[in-house]
């Protein structure tokens, strides 16, 4: 199914009388394509959360409209939008066993109960906790109620599935297992996923398509390598990316772009101060580079190496660069130097950061 | 929300028994260990050196100074308390028990318990089986019913924003009252006021039932025509509505408070969950949301009828002292209060030992039930 | 899994008219807020009502309150009913004034005394080590699970071998110890973390310099709720007292099983039938107090009702 999102927006009043009433999401308009896991990306409190309860109907825009397909369902109750949902603390009913849970949805669609237990079980099996009918929540690790949740927001076959922060209560090694399950699950049934996330590495793995939010705004929609590849401004480029982007205040003068001193890489962008975002892997180790930097020390990883310089003029306390292992560097020299793709440095407006190369 | 001990109170009165009987063992078996653990808590360095008896003996008032601070309650309950508790043990197999007289009883046995259990103790009015019945059905009619209307007003309290405050202040104003001055006023809604010739006013129910054409009932006296009887046990129906009535007024204030702190407490999530999951609004009712608070709800229905097998002065605010006609209504305490006064103690006794079976039975009953239902 | 696959099986979209699922849920809205602030205003009046029966009934002339109209206020005030209650003495002859006198002694010091007890053996039972310790706390719990009727009985015998009857001593000795609120304080002290105490050791301060000046501070409103709780049972006693006790110790409660009668004549001919407006007005001289109690400290009595969970 495809939602269509118009000009939506969640103000919520003021705490007190004398306070501001909070803009949660402002004008948020994009549309999401049947059958496609979408990650809904950004720092906390940037209104990702309150787009996906509004998405379920369990909060109410102010403005603005939701569609499914061609459906106005704005004014839907969530009972009757046919969405699943999976919370950030699984909200699992403690006094129910697994399978109570799963077949809850179905009970309130009045299905049979013999009905109901089949599709139950099926549901569980997707999830790979067939095993675990009998138990309590309360019995369970969390990986597992993570799935018992998953199980309970698909059993009734809905429209579109939702997810909260699926993967923030779960440990490290769980949380890559967890998201490729996600993957899969989504594949397997076809359903359009939505799902919330600060977590930009995790939306990057498995999104098809990403949804960049700040302060309640859209930054950027679009396939994770095309953002990573072109991000409209300095806050996506910034928020994408492990190690993030290393940023310099920098000048473009008579078609060159300078770094302090230096002249790093010819560009046709007009006169004017700039932000010169430079991504780790944009840097080619050379002895006779035209970026400088000051060694601090060199990071061994296996695969490659990262050097580990500072710079005036960087906007960070360091500037991390990843080179390929077996490029020697001389760790005696005081100072490192480095070519630049083009295609990993982007220039920025120093006043509005939009992105303008 | 309401103490979460609360729930698990009895469960911990059931553990701590349990760790009696250790603790007990213990304090002979590992003396010398605790004694060696004493000293080190007690917060000085013991460094090997022979410690002189002065020394011995500030350290032993020391570590064991906690004494001195329950002294007075130790005092106050072994006097009050716990030697009452054994002494009703052992009176009440004492036959024609009376501390007055030089031989102060003059034999052992069941002649108590038999003459009580069978009505046959010299005295009129009703019996203990007759008070047992009463209390029971004013408990587990009043009891659940007030338990049922709690949950519901608290969750409609539950549901609303503006005025929440003052209709919850509202509601619990019958706590704080008297039972036996509520019980008078009480009283004035049933009674009928008059002589045998005129009748000046038929009380505020008749007043409201005439409203839909029902004929005055003369409640308080519950005469001919309003009394079943069943072998030697009268259950003058009409009297009984007072009662429950009554019973299930002052007892909602407590159960709504309890029950709203304990809605207040459950996370909204279920809820959102619910609504996601389908679920129509009586359905989240009885499906989520009770057994969500059900460890409350079983925590009031055992406190409740622990509390309503122990009732007395809500029934004497209600039909005086002589609770109701030559102590119809009585009920368990009553009914030793009464031979308390006569002092006839051997009675008295031996009915508060049955109360205490009845209610122990009654708690063990309920906590099975619960057992099953509560935990998750 | 193969019919999960199943594009088929997802549920179809929803078709509706927007509009109309607007008007229809703020219809819903609507009627479930009349439904729920009727129940509540319904419940509300239910549970004030006596109170209002009570006080208007009080000032009413006894004609009117007989008058088979029903009257919602009194068409005359009678304050006389109160004068007139006053004047009378209780079935044996203690007037209200004594009953007054009685109870607020006997209240004032059982709480004092009670909550200071309380405060000693909670503290020795969550913070000092003492052999025995856990067993006499067993022990006290054990008791609450035993029916207090069961050593009213011995108290009673006791009480009258020590000559204590008749005395404001046996009113207030049997019950300053309160099992329950000890448990109550003793689980709210435990959850003063132990780090304040031992740097309270490290300053130099005794165990009764810490109770006194930490311990009891950090946990004021519970000791608060728990004197109020105390005051309030003690003046609500009414069993104990009528048992023990003549007529010219009772507590206060023990007014309102009287029938008043007019027998002096000062509110119409004099005549010895019990009057409910005499009865109303000393209902309400009993019970006006904890109202005014509970108007100034509500917060503190709802928290410790709600903490205690005990009733009465």
């Amino acid at each position: 199914m495809k939602i269509t999102i118009q000009n939506l927006t969640k103000k919520f009043p003021a705490r007190n009388k004398k306070g501001k009433e909070v803009v949660a999401v402002d004008n948020m308009s994009i549309e999401i394509p049947s059958g496609k896991l979408v990650g809904l990306l950004g720092p906390s409190g940037c209104g990702k959360s309150t787009s996906l309860f509004m998405i379920s109907g369990l909060e109410s825009p102010t403005s603005g409209k939701i569609f499914f397909d061609d459906q106005d369902v704005t004014t839907l109750a969530a009972e009757r939008r046919g969405v699943g949902l999976v919370f950030q603390n699984y909200a699992l009913y403690p006094h129910m066993t697994v399978e109570g849970n799963i077949m809850f949805p179905l009970t309130n669609m009045r299905l049979p109960k013999e009905e109901a237990k089949q599709r139950a079980l099926e549901a569980a099996q997707l999830v790979q906790i067939e095993d675990l009918m009998q138990r309590k929540p309360s019995e369970l690790s969390g990986g597992q109620q993570q799935r018992v949740a998953i199980a309970r927001a698909l059993v009734k076959m809905p429209n579109v599935l939702l997810l909260d922060e699926p993967l923030s209560n779960l440990d490290a090694r769980l949380r890559l297992q967890t998201r490729e399950e996600i993957k899969r699950i989504q594949r397997e049934t076809g359903i359009t996923t939505v799902f919330v996330t600060h977590d930009q590495e995790e939306a990057m793995s498995i999104c098809d398509i990403m949804v960049v939010m700040k302060l309640g705004v859209v930054q950027q929609v679009g396939a994770p390598q095309a953002i990573y590849d072109n991000p409209t401004n300095l806050f996506v480029a910034n928020f994408l990316g492990t190690p993030p982007i290393n940023i310099f205040e920098g000048e473009v003068k008579s078609g060159k772009i300078y770094i302090g001193d230096e002249a790093v890489l010819d560009t046709e962008v007009p006169d004017q101060k700039v932000y010169v975002g430079i991504r780790p892997e944009g840097f080619i180790y050379d002895e006779n580079g035209a970026f400088s930097l000051n060694l601090d020390h060199i990071e061994v990883m296996g695969r490659d190496k990262t050097i580990v310089t500072a710079h005036g003029k960087s906007q960070k306390p360091t500037v991390r660069s990843i080179i390929d292992s077996d490029i020697y560097v001389n760790d005696q020299s005081p100072v490192v130097k480095f070519n630049l793709k083009p295609n990993k440095v982007f220039l920025f407006n120093a006043e509005t950061e939009e992105r303008i190369r | 929300m309401a103490n979460p001990e609360n729930k698990n109170f009895f469960a911990k009165i059931g553990e701590k028994c349990k760790a009696l009987w250790e603790s007990f063992l213990a304090l002979f078996k590992k003396k010398e260990a605790q004694e060696v653990a004493a000293e080190t808590q007690s917060g000085e360095v013991f460094v090997g050196k022979e410690l002189t008896a002065k020394e011995k003996f500030l350290r032993f008032l020391k570590a064991e100074q906690g004494w001195l601070f329950v002294t007075p309650a130790l005092i106050l309950l072994a006097v009050f308390t716990f030697y009452p508790i054994v002494n009703a043990f052992i009176r009440a197999f004492q036959e024609n028990y009376n501390p007055l007289s030089p031989t102060k009883y003059t034999g052992i046995g069941f002649e108590n318990f038999v003459r009580v259990l069978k009505g046959d103790t010299g005295t009129g009015g009703a019996t203990f089986l007759q008070c047992l019945v009463n209390t029971t059905i004013f408990t587990f009619v009043s009891v659940p019913l007030s338990t049922l209307l709690a949950l519901l007003i608290s969750v409609a309290l539950n549901s609303i924003k503006a005025l929440q405050k003052a209709y919850q202040t509202i509601l619990f104003l019958p706590y704080l009252t008297n039972s036996l001055a509520m019980g008078a006023v009480f009283a004035t809604f049933f009674t009928i006021v008059g002589t045998k010739n005129s009748t000046d006013t038929v009380g505020l129910v008749n007043i409201a039932l005439g409203w839909f054409g029902i004929e005055p009932i003369d409640w308080m006296k519950g005469g001919k025509g309003f009394v079943w009887t069943i072998g030697q046990i009268r259950i003058p129906w009409t009297k009984y509505v007072v009662v429950i009535v009554y019973e299930i007024w002052s007892g909602l204030p407590f159960k709504i408070l309890i029950l709203f702190s304990a809605l207040q407490s459950v996370n909204k999530q279920y809820y959102d969950a619910a609504k996601i999951d389908g679920a129509s609004k009586s359905k989240t009712l009885w499906k989520i949301t009770t057994p969500l608070i059900m460890p409350m709800i079983s925590y009031l229905l055992i406190t409740g009828i622990m509390g309503g097998m122990k009732q007395y002065t809500s029934i004497v605010g209600l039909f005086g002292e002589q609770m109701g006609i030559d102590y119809d209504m009585g009920t368990m305490v009553g009914y030793i209060y009464r031979y308390i006064s006569n002092g006839q103690m051997g009675y008295a006794f031996a009915g508060s030992l049955l109360l205490f079976v009845i209610i122990m039975i009654f708690t063990v009953i309920n906590l099975q039930a619960s057992k099953k239902k509560v935990t998750y | 899994m193969e019919e999960v696959k199943q594009p088929n099986i997802v549920q179809e979209a929803p078709h509706f008219d927007v509009e109309k699922e607007r008007k229809r849920q703020k219809v819903g809205k609507i009627l479930k807020n009349v439904f729920v602030y009727t129940f509540l205003t319904f419940c509300a009046i239910l549970a004030f009502l006596p109170f209002y029966w009570m006080i208007i009934s009080s000032l009413k002339t006894e004609a009117e309150y007989r008058q088979p109209k029903l009257t919602l206020f009194p068409e005359t005030i009678m304050w006389k009913n109160y004068e007139v209650v006053l004047t009378q003495a209780s079935t044996s002859g203690a007037s209200f004034a004594q009953l007054l006198v009685n109870t607020l002694l006997v209240g004032g010091v059982s709480t004092i005394l009670g909550v200071v007890i309380t405060i000693l053996t909670a503290y020795a039972l969550a913070r000092m080590n003492f052999h025995g310790k856990n067993l006499l706390f067993t022990i006290m719990l054990g008791t609450m699970m035993i029916p207090g009727e069961m050593y009213t009985l011995t108290n009673y015998i006791t009480a009258t071998q020590l000559n204590w009857r008749d005395t404001y001593t046996i009113l207030i000795v049997p019950f300053l110890v309160s099992v329950y609120y000890t448990y109550l304080l003793r689980n709210n002290f435990m959850q003063i973390p132990n780090s304040l105490y031992q740097s309270a050791k490290v300053d130099g301060l005794s165990d009764m310099g810490y109770l006194v000046k930490v311990m009891v501070p950090l946990t004021a409103p519970t000791l608060i709720s728990i004197t109020l709780l105390k005051f309030i049972g003690s003046w609500n006693s009414y069993i104990w007292p009528q048992l023990i006790n003549n007529q010219r110790w009772q507590m206060i409660t023990n007014w309102v099983t009287k029938g008043f009668n007019d027998n002096k004549g000062l509110l119409g001919p004099a005549s010895s039938e019990p009057l409910t407006t005499l009865k109303m007005a000393a209902v309400c001289m009993v019970s006006l107090p904890l109202f005014i109690l509970f108007i100034f400290c509500r917060k503190y009595i709802m928290r410790g009702v709600s903490k205690s969970g005990t009733k009465g």
